[in-house]
């Protein structure tokens, strides 16, 4: 707050003082008062004007600087009415009325949509798990049933349990949650289990898969580590070319170990691969040729983002995945 | 055979899995009335149990706590949750192992198949074929006289021959056993450890005992 501001501010006041003064002067002069006398009333008068002037300037000026830094300072902004210095001017005290109200009403507001939130993700994580019952139930009559129909059936039910899944987990990346837990994983086992998931692709596909140096421990929640692999597997499966392979394998550094899975599919365009992780985004691939819907992706790196993995895509021939197990900072984080 | 109980409160799940059980080969018994369940599985005395965990009436992990303090019996837990903590929890209340909805009915075979033979004693078992022994717990074949041993491949690869004796076992089928088993082989993979597998057997005298039927698949006979 400056100076000139705050007299702006006050320009009413200002032209009213030197009228009065003004008034006065003409009126002692018509009483032909002494000079001196006269100037010392006129200058009484505007000396303590401008002594109230800055003093209210001043109590002004630090009640607001320090309101804003304050500000800059709190993490929750909608708090500040808490933290406001004590003043005596009465606009400060309507202005912290205000903010309390307001603050008050926003932070009911907030927990209202949070509670929702909260409703609503439970309302999902039960439905993923009710719905589960009749898909176990349709694919088990299926394989009662074998025939061409029920082989057709299948496939259709595999990718509606792979949507269902996909719900599941961007419910929980989406909230705060923290509900994995992070312990010493063989790659081998979710690996392995994904595999055995896209067994029939491989198969039918005759992709040869290359497995190398997978028996080795991760830091990791299994279960999300499972969810991610099978969305870059899958993708691995779904943009192949001609002769298609599969590798993955591990490198062991120093901090770290990456686990690499590579394919010699279509390969992603330059132009495309620095946002195959926003939310949405189906690439020049993947809108002409197969229904993606740009989540999977997102989801994967999101989740890399809470597990702590780092996760990298790059594409010469095919493309090649790269998950980074950090090995130290998360021993730190277990210990906690 | 095997027994397996189902204990599952769906009704079409329940019936659909008792006859895809059934079809490969396990007797099946169910419990359908969930008044006094614990006791009822006491009662049936079955090689496995298939628990569902969200069952009426009672809380499917304190049951599985429950039988595992009276009987042995191996418990497969199905839950439709899936998340790290369910699988600990499970496993800690004594459950053998743990399988979540939707299953693949193939990995739920493969499932009671490999809990099955955690608990049945492996060290006698054995397939003869003329006069030799396939061992599985030693992976190798005996003759009278000497011992040969197969890789890993080679012996899945013959058990399963053997077990199938008489029928056509098309190379598909090979694959997806072998993929089951955890074992990720290709086609040309395949092909050379059959071969392998027929060179080994002829250099104990047995020739052509794997015959291959064009476009069918392999049989022993």
């Amino acid at each position: 707050m400056k100076f000139i501001d705050y007299l702006k501010d006050k320009i009413l006041p200002v032209i009213l003082v030197n009228l009065l003064g003004l008034i006065i002067f003409l009126i002692l002069f018509a009483l032909k008062c002494n000079g001196w006398i006269i100037f010392d009333i006129i200058f009484l008068i505007y000396l303590s004007f401008i002594i109230s002037l800055i003093f209210d300037y001043l109590k002004r000026k630090t009640f607001y600087n320090k309101t804003l830094e304050l500000l800059k300072d709190i993490d929750n902004k909608n708090l500040i009415h808490e933290m406001l210095p004590n003043t005596t001017f009465i606009d400060a005290k309507i202005f912290k009325e205000i903010l309390y109200e307001t603050d008050k009403y926003k932070i009911e507001k907030i927990n209202e949509y949070k509670y929702n939130q909260e409703d609503f993700k439970e309302y999902i994580e039960m439905w993923v798990h009710e719905i589960k019952t009749p898909v176990a139930s349709a694919m088990l009559t299926t394989y009662n049933n074998k025939g061409k129909l029920s082989d057709d059936i299948k496939i259709e039910l595999d990718k509606i349990e792979d949507y269902i899944q996909q719900v599941l987990f961007y419910t929980k990346s989406e909230t705060a949650n923290k509900d994995y837990i992070i312990k010493k994983v063989s790659l081998e086992t979710p690996i392995n289990k994904v595999i055995l998931k896209h067994k029939q692709d491989f198969l039918l596909k005759k992709i040869t898969l290359e497995l190398k140096d997978l028996n080795i421990e991760v830091n990791t929640d299994t279960k999300w580590l499972e969810f991610i692999l099978d969305q870059i597997i899958n993708n691995s499966i779904k943009y192949t070319e001609e002769n298609p392979k599969i590798e993955i394998y591990t490198k062991q550094n120093k901090n770290d170990i990456k686990l690499i899975i590579k394919d010699n599919g279509i390969g992603i365009i330059p132009n495309d691969l620095p946002r195959v992780f926003d939310k949405g985004f189906t690439g020049s691939n993947g809108r002409k040729k197969y229904n993606s819907t740009g989540i999977g992706l997102y989801l994967t790196k999101k989740l890399c983002d809470k597990l702590g993995h780092k996760i990298n895509i790059t594409s010469e021939k095919g493309t090649e995945v790269t998950l980074t197990f950090p090995l130290s900072s998360y021993t730190n984080d277990i210990k906690e | 055979m095997k027994n397996i109980l189902i204990i599952e409160d769906e009704t079409k799940i329940r019936e659909e899995l008792k006859n895809f059980l059934e079809n490969n080969g396990y007797i099946v018994k169910l419990i359908i009335d969930f008044e006094n369940t614990e006791e009822e599985i006491l009662k049936e005395n079955a090689d496995l149990i298939l628990l569902d965990i969200n069952i009426p009436n009672q809380n499917g992990m304190y049951l599985c706590k429950e039988i595992r303090k009276q009987i042995k019996t191996p418990i497969i837990i199905v839950t439709s949750r899936n998340t790290e903590i369910d699988e600990l929890l499970c496993m800690n209340y004594g459950a053998d192992d743990f399988i979540t909805k939707p299953y693949n009915p193939q990995i739920l075979l493969a499932h009671i198949e490999a809990v099955l033979k955690r608990f049945t004693p492996t060290a006698n078992t054995y397939i003869t074929y003329e006069n030799i022994k396939v061992i599985p717990a030693k992976s190798v074949i005996e003759t009278k006289n000497e011992e040969i041993e197969l890789s890993k491949n080679e012996l899945k690869i013959l058990t399963y021959l053997l077990n199938k004796r008489g029928t056509i076992v098309s190379r598909y089928e090979l694959m997806d056993y072998l993929w089951n088993s955890e074992v990720f082989i290709d086609d040309n993979t395949l092909t050379v450890n059959i071969t392998r597998l027929r060179k080994k057997l002829e250099d104990i005298g047995l020739e052509n005992v794997i015959e291959t039927r064009r476009g069918q698949g392999y049989i022993i006979l």
